[in-house]
């Protein structure tokens, strides 16, 4: 009965991971149209930390606008995870437009032509999905006054945005 | 999809997702004094802690309080090794009966405590509706939570089960008694390892 116990608490012990706080991996995007430009605008918020992390390698967090902000390498991310297509799967050109930090997170904007509007888009949003298993990424669709979200696991691919 | 059921979903996920070891560890030990026909009381338990944190949540999230990360993510395994420490008084089922009417009392504080360790991760989700989206995360988590409990009790059943069979009876403590020192012990264990590894001092 001794071996049994002790066997099972040795176990216990070896299956649980490692000390960790409980983290909640999110991500926000509001996106909405701007009939001016006939643009998609969207608006990125993410941790610095973890989204510095997955940029710039571990411990390291996005800096400041002006303090060395790679906006390169975040445009390039952004292309990679962050997709906007038309009804017919042709992918809409992004472009950077800036970012503003606020306390431990920061926002990043994009823009996107979209001479349509809204309707009949898809969008695909896998941001940080490589970093986080348990990354969730919540899409906020602002369109005729009415707010939809969406929501972006791991096995979701694209969601309609209109 | 709207604004509540998305957010409940992110509760529900959160809760479920084997990283949160910490929340699931918690609910473990707040639970593992109960059998199957007391489960009113541990569902009361539960939604008490539920409460808690919705509160400290609520309050982190409209901005009234802010809260220092390094103390509440300390503090969040130190409820843990308190509850598990609790549970090691209880000999028989029943045998502190006026003392547990205080539980709920207990889980609901320390639910203020955890909720504050969620608080910094939303705070910046919610920017200009509060009310449906807090609502949606809280059921989402209660949801969780609810299923993380029907899980741990069959566990309990099993596990009573198991010592039951191993056991000769009369010879040692009951597999309930056991069950509650052995699930406790090993909870406080762990909990007091992170509690070691966070702590801000």
């Amino acid at each position: 009965m001794r071996a049994v116990i002790l066997f099972a608490f040795a176990a216990l012990l070896i299956i649980a991971p490692a000390a960790a706080a409980h983290p909640l991996h999110t991500s926000l995007t509001q996106v909405s149209y701007d009939a001016g430009t006939r643009e998609v605008k969207m608006a990125i918020r993410v941790f610095a930390d973890d989204f510095g992390e997955a940029l710039l390698g571990e411990g390291r967090a996005l800096p400041r606008a002006g303090e060395g902000f790679p906006a390169g390498a975040v445009m390039q991310y952004l292309a990679a995870k962050l997709s906007l297509t038309t009804g017919e799967g042709q992918e809409l050109p992004v472009r950077w437009i800036g970012t503003r930090r606020k306390g431990a997170v920061i926002w990043l904007f994009i823009r996107a032509p979209a001479p349509e509007g809204l309707e009949g888009l898809r969008i695909r949003n896998r941001i940080l999905f490589e970093h986080f298993d348990d990354q969730v990424n919540l899409v906020q669709v602002f369109r005729g006054g009415h707010r939809a979200t969406l929501l972006f696991t791991h096995n979701d691919v694209w969601k309609p945005l209109g | 999809m709207t604004d509540f059921s998305a957010f409940l979903e992110l509760g529900w996920r959160h809760i479920l997702d084997l990283a949160a070891l910490d929340h699931i560890l918690f609910l473990l030990v707040l639970a593992v004094i109960y059998r199957w026909q007391d489960w009113r009381n541990a569902v009361w338990v539960v939604t008490a802690f539920t409460i808690g944190h919705s509160v400290t949540l609520g309050l982190a999230v409209t901005g009234l309080v802010a809260l220092p990360t390094a103390l509440i993510e300390f503090l969040i395994p130190v409820t843990i090794v308190l509850t598990a420490l609790d549970n090691l008084r209880e000999r028989d089922p029943g045998s502190r009966r006026r003392e547990l009417r205080l539980r709920p009392v207990f889980a609901g504080v320390f639910g203020l405590v955890h909720g504050a360790g969620f608080a910094n991760y939303l705070n910046s989700l919610f920017l200009d509706q509060i009310t449906l989206p807090l609502l949606g995360f809280n059921v989402g988590i209660e949801l969780g939570q609810l299923v993380v409990l029907l899980a741990a009790f069959a566990a309990f059943a099993v596990t009573d089960r198991l010592i039951g069979v191993l056991l000769r009876p009369g010879v040692a403590p009951s597999p309930y008694r056991l069950r509650v020192l052995g699930i406790s012990t090993v909870v406080a264990l762990f909990a007091a390892g992170w509690a070691f590894e966070r702590s801000p001092w």
